[in-house]
C-alpha cells in the first residue's frame, strides 16, 4: 500500500480496505495489545481503527507513511479505550469467555508471550513500552515516534533510553 | 539514538503472543462492520447520527443461497412508547433494511430496540473470503438505544460497531464453528450489559446468562419465521466480570455453555 495510492482518495473502496486490513491488521492489533494488554480490547481497537480509516481516508495526507498513520490512530483509540469506562464500547463475540482483569491478562502473557523478551516488554511501564515497541518492532524513526506520541523527539529519545536500560536489566536478571 | 540496537531487538520482530490473534474471522468481521457503519452514517445527518452511544453489532452469517430476505418480522414488545412501525422507522432511519425483533425499556429515559437485517452481498464478496462463491448473505444483529426529545424519539448516543462473520454451509452448519450451538454477541451501554445472538440448536429452549456474582438472568427467546431463533438479554452493568452464557433444553439440562 503506497502513500500515493491513499493520499488522493476521497473515499475508500472496500477492496482497498481489505488490502489494508490484510497488510496491516496484525500490526495494528499487536500495537493495540502492546498498549492495552487485553486481547478483546485489541480486537475492538483494531476494528475501530479500520472503521475510522475507511470513513476518513481523507485524513491521510501522505505526510507520514501509511504504517505511521495507522499506528497513530491505533494509539489514540487505544488510549481512549484505556481511559473510558470499559463497557462504553461494544465488545466482540466471545465476551463470555474472556477475562478482562489485569491480573488474568498478565498471567496469560506469562504463559503465552511469544518469547522472553516480549514477556519482559509487557512488564515495562506504558510510556517505555510503547516507545520501545514502535522503535524495535515497527522500526520507526525517533521523528516518526515523536509524531505518533505527539511529544518532542528528545522525549522519545529519553524514554527509549530508559526502556532499553530497564529491559537490559530485566533480561540480565532473567538470564543470570 | 546513536547507540546500536541491542541484540534482543530481533526477538521483538515476532508477534507478541504465540497464538494467532488477528484471524481471518476477525478481518472479515472488521470489513463487514466498516462497510455497514459507513452506510449507516451516510444515511442520516451527522448531527443526529453522532449524538451518543447506541450499540450495533453485526453477526455475519454467510449463507450459500441467493434468496433475499423478505419475510416480515414477528415483534416481541415489552414497552411501546411508539408502536412497532415507528420503532421500525426509527431504526431504518439509522440504516435501512432492519426488522425489529424486540423492544424493551432501558430506563425512564431510553428504550432498547433489537433488530436484524439479512442482506445479499453483491459485487466483489468483500465480506466473504475471496474464494467464497457468489450469492452470500449476511445477517446483521443490532441494538439501538433511543431516547425521547421534545419532538420525537431519537438515537441516544451513537457508538462504534462491531461485527463478526460466521460462514454457514448450505445445510446451515457453521463449518468454522461447527460445535457452536449458540451464537453469542455482547456489548454494553453505560449501565447495562447486553448479550444477544442466535440459537443454532433447536433443542435449546432457554438461554441463561450468569453474571460474576452468580446471579442468573434469562434471555428473551425470539423465534423468527425464516428459521433462525434470536435471543436478547440486557443485564445490570458490572465491570470486569466474567459472564457465562448457557443454552438449556426444555428439561433444564445444559446443552451448551
Amino acid at each position: 500500500m503506497s502513500h500515493d495510492s491513499l493520499k488522493h482518495l476521497t473515499e475508500m473502496d472496500p477492496q482497498t480496505l481489505e488490502d489494508l486490513i490484510a497488510k496491516y491488521g496484525q500490526e495494528v492489533w499487536n500495537f493495540a495489545y502492546s498498549i492495552t494488554k487485553n486481547r478483546s480490547m485489541s480486537d475492538d481497537i483494531a476494528q475501530d481503527v479500520f472503521i475510522q480509516v475507511y470513513r476518513h481516508v481523507t485524513s491521510f495526507r501522505g505526510e507520514a507513511s501509511v504504517k505511521t498513520w495507522l499506528m497513530k490512530i491505533t494509539r489514540n483509540i487505544s488510549y481512549n479505550y484505556r481511559n473510558t469506562a470499559f463497557f462504553r464500547r461494544v465488545l466482540l463475540v466471545g465476551i463470555t469467555s474472556n477475562d478482562y482483569s489485569h491480573s488474568a491478562e498478565q498471567s496469560f502473557i506469562e504463559k503465552e508471550a511469544a518469547n522472553n523478551v516480549w514477556k519482559q516488554v509487557f512488564t515495562l511501564p506504558l510510556k517505555f513500552r510503547e516507545v520501545l515497541v514502535l522503535h524495535a518492532k515497527y522500526q520507526l524513526s525517533l521523528k516518526e515516534i515523536a509524531s505518533i506520541l505527539q511529544v518532542p523527539e528528545g522525549t522519545v529519545k529519553s524514554r527509549l533510553f530508559g526502556a532499553r536500560k530497564r529491559m537490559s536489566a530485566l533480561l540480565k536478571e532473567e538470564w543470570s | 539514538m546513536n547507540q546500536p540496537n541491542p541484540d534482543w531487538y530481533g526477538a521483538l520482530q515476532d508477534n507478541p503472543l504465540k497464538e494467532q490473534t488477528f484471524t481471518d474471522q476477525l478481518a472479515s468481521k472488521i470489513t463487514i462492520n466498516a462497510i455497514s457503519s459507513t452506510r449507516k452514517t451516510a444515511s442520516i445527518p451527522r448531527r443526529l447520527s453522532f449524538i451518543g452511544l447506541a450499540m450495533a453489532c453485526v453477526l455475519g452469517l454467510i449463507l450459500f443461497t441467493n434468496e433475499r430476505e423478505t419475510i416480515k418480522p414477528t415483534v416481541t414488545t415489552s414497552s411501546t412508547p411508539a408502536d412497532n412501525s415507528e420503532w421500525q422507522q426509527l431504526v431504518n432511519q439509522q440504516s435501512p433494511g432492519y426488522d425489529v425483533l424486540y423492544v424493551r425499556d432501558y430506563s425512564d429515559k431510553s428504550t432498547l430496540v433489537f433488530s436484524k437485517r439479512i442482506t445479499k452481498v453483491t459485487g466483489i464478496p468483500v465480506i466473504a473470503r475471496r474464494n467464497d462463491p457468489p450469492g452470500v448473505q449476511v445477517i446483521t444483529l443490532r441494538v439501538d438505544n433511543f431516547e425521547p426529545t421534545m419532538q420525537q424519539w431519537q438515537p441516544w448516543q451513537w457508538g462504534g460497531t462491531v461485527s463478526t462473520g460466521f460462514r454457514v454451509d448450505k445445510d446451515g452448519i457453521f463449518y468454522e464453528r461447527a460445535e457452536d450451538k449458540l451464537i453469542t454477541a455482547g456489548g454494553g451501554l453505560e449501565t447495562t450489559t447486553l448479550f444477544y445472538g442466535i440459537v443454532v440448536d433447536s433443542d435449546i429452549s432457554e438461554v441463561r446468562v450468569t453474571d460474576g456474582q452468580g446471579i442468573q438472568h434469562s434471555a428473551t427467546i425470539i423465534p423468527y419465521q425464516e428459521g433462525y431463533t434470536y435471543w436478547f438479554a440486557p443485564l445490570p452493568f458490572h465491570r470486569d466480570e466474567k459472564y457465562t452464557v448457557q443454552g438449556l433444553d426444555s428439561h433444564g439440562n445444559i446443552i451448551t455453555s
